[in-house]
């Protein structure tokens, strides 16, 4: 019985409804925003995959609000912290129950605290004391929170860490393991600086496109999805790693099959392909890593196919590759021609290389340097009839 | 009309068919009309008033500024879809959609989808390329001595 075989007409239905509508959500949080719409759809990914982001990234880079409006587009109970070297433990769990306290038992109110929340940040995730992380790793692994005599569910669907930088010592190294989705980002680029000043003054919009109800439909199907077509390409994946100086864990290699397994269901599918390999990418440790990992399967991933648009070109650095390839095929035809070459011949080249370019990319969408190269290459053929 | 939001394909697909409207229309007819008959004979197409439609495999289709490019959904082979966008909405129920739509009209898949400008096509009826009849409906458009 395959995997589509699990759901029925109308669940199936109701699964691509939560998808569109999760993406949806996506949308509406990462307008506005700029450059961090992978930041937004790794977000959305993690949570349907059940697992953890870290943000690595200066201060004032919009993390922290990507979070909130995540939050604000899926509902549910939002807590956010910023902890220092002085944090107290019930600053994010919540103070002891004195009235229990006296009855000799060690409870805490967490109402309005992280142990209640759906969605969590938590900026300099890092710096919080020994208590606060063993308490924090419960948590995240297993959803419990266990503190003295309590030990509850946590309904957390995704807890997003922030930090200047990863942890060096080997202790918080271990509790950085426990997120699996890594993402860098920088302040915003020059070419964008007009939009940010343009998009502070904004506010967000309104409204709720998706529900827990909906992630949680997601996250369900998602522990049901396929993944023998691609675990053959996932094992030459982490052998090519390998081979390159990046080890993963033993931890990082069987859960990134989560996160293929989430991108999987939320383009619509049950069942993983090539296509959804790309947020291996994001369970690499470090940015040089990720870096190499990009080069290392470009092959691998150059089928990369997702409704996670941004966060899918940014893992598979597919645009960009592309880019380059077609400039570089450019360059001999933008060169005088060879004295034997038929014209009709180069004609046919010009015209195969302006396809490629016009049916890889939006019109208005070109990267550069491919607009001037198009440029190019359209005047060296004779028009055809002279446009009105 | 079909209202459906679009967003950019990671990886686009193969073109696979070639759509044109106005002038851009008119300067692919021209240009198809310069292909060698063997050239012509590989391709289908279909036309209106004012946009001309080719089908065939992607070498095979020729280019002028402004044509948009199409390709197969790999989920979905009846649906012919912009090379580099794809539609929010997954292929599957789109092809459903399509599918019962058009079956009352008796048009036949494929289904071609453009996204901007909105126009859904059934070109099940496309027929092999011929010399008179691109010459015909060139003039028929109002052009000037084509060529061919």
């Amino acid at each position: 019985m395959g995997s589509d075989e699990l759901f029925g007409d109308a669940e199936l239905a109701e699964l691509v409804a939560s998808s569109s509508r999760v993406q949806a959500a996506v949308r509406s949080a990462a307008k506005g925003l700029i450059e961090r719409e992978v930041l937004v759809e790794l977000i959305a990914l993690a949570a349907v995959a059940e697992e953890h982001v870290l943000v690595i990234g200066e201060p004032g880079t919009a993390k922290s609000e990507a979070v909130r409006r995540v939050a604000r587009a899926l509902g549910g109970r939002y807590f956010e912290y910023l902890l220092g070297r002085f944090t107290e433990p019930s600053e994010l769990f919540g103070p002891v129950d004195l009235l229990k306290l006296q009855l000799g038992k060690l409870e805490t109110v967490t109402a309005g605290m992280l142990p209640e929340a759906d969605i969590a940040f938590l900026d300099e995730v890092f710096v919080g004391s020994t208590a606060i992380l063993n308490t924090l790793l419960g948590i995240l692994n297993e959803r419990v929170f266990r503190r003295g005599s309590v030990d509850v569910a946590a309904p957390l669907r995704i807890c997003v860490g922030a930090s200047n930088k990863l942890p060096d010592e080997p202790a918080l190294a271990a509790f950085a393991d426990r997120f699996l989705v890594r993402t860098f980002v920088n302040p915003v680029g020059d070419s964008e600086l007009e939009a940010l000043l343009q998009a502070g003054l904004s506010r967000p919009s309104g409204g709720r496109p998706a529900s827990l109800q909906d992630l949680d439909r997601l996250t369900k199907a998602r522990a049901q999805v396929d993944l023998t077509p691609v675990q053959p390409a996932l094992a030459q994946a982490i052998r090519l790693l390998r081979k390159s100086g990046i080890a993963l864990t033993d931890r990082r290699i069987v859960r990134a099959q989560n996160l293929v397994a989430a991108a999987a269901v939320l383009s619509g599918r049950l069942r993983a392909s090539s296509r959804d390999l790309w947020p291996l990418i994001n369970a690499i440790p470090t940015a040089i890593e990720q870096d190499t990992a990009r080069e290392v399967l470009r092959e691998l991933l150059a089928e990369s196919e997702s409704v996670l648009t941004a966060a899918a070109l940014d893992a598979s650095a597919s645009a960009t590759a592309r880019a380059r390839r077609l400039a570089l095929s450019a360059e001999p035809l933008l060169q005088a021609p060879a004295p034997d070459e038929p014209p009709q011949s180069r004609t046919l080249r010009i015209e195969g290389l302006l396809r490629e370019i016009d049916a890889s990319f939006p019109k208005d969408a070109l990267p550069e340097p491919l607009p001037a190269v198009r440029e190019r290459l359209r005047g060296l053929l004779a028009p055809v009839v002279p446009a009105p | 009309m079909l209202s459906v939001g679009s967003q950019q394909r990671v990886t686009p697909l193969p073109p696979e068919a070639a759509l044109a409207f106005g002038h851009v229309a008119l300067a692919f007819g021209r240009r198809l009309l310069e292909l060698s008959d063997e050239q012509l004979g590989r391709l289908r197409g279909v036309a209106s008033t004012d946009a001309l439609l080719v089908l065939g495999a992607g070498a095979d289709l020729p280019w002028c500024d402004g044509i948009a490019y199409f390709g197969r959904e790999p989920e979905e082979p009846s649906l012919l879809l912009p090379c580099a966008l794809s539609p929010v909405l997954p292929a599957t129920l789109l092809a459903q959609a399509l599918e019962r739509r058009f079956e009352e009209q008796g048009l036949r898949r494929p289904f071609l989808i453009s996204l901007d400008p909105p126009l859904l096509l059934a070109v099940g009826s496309a027929r092999g390329l011929e010399r008179a009849a691109l010459r015909a409906w060139l003039e028929a458009t109002g052009v000037q001595g084509a060529q061919g």
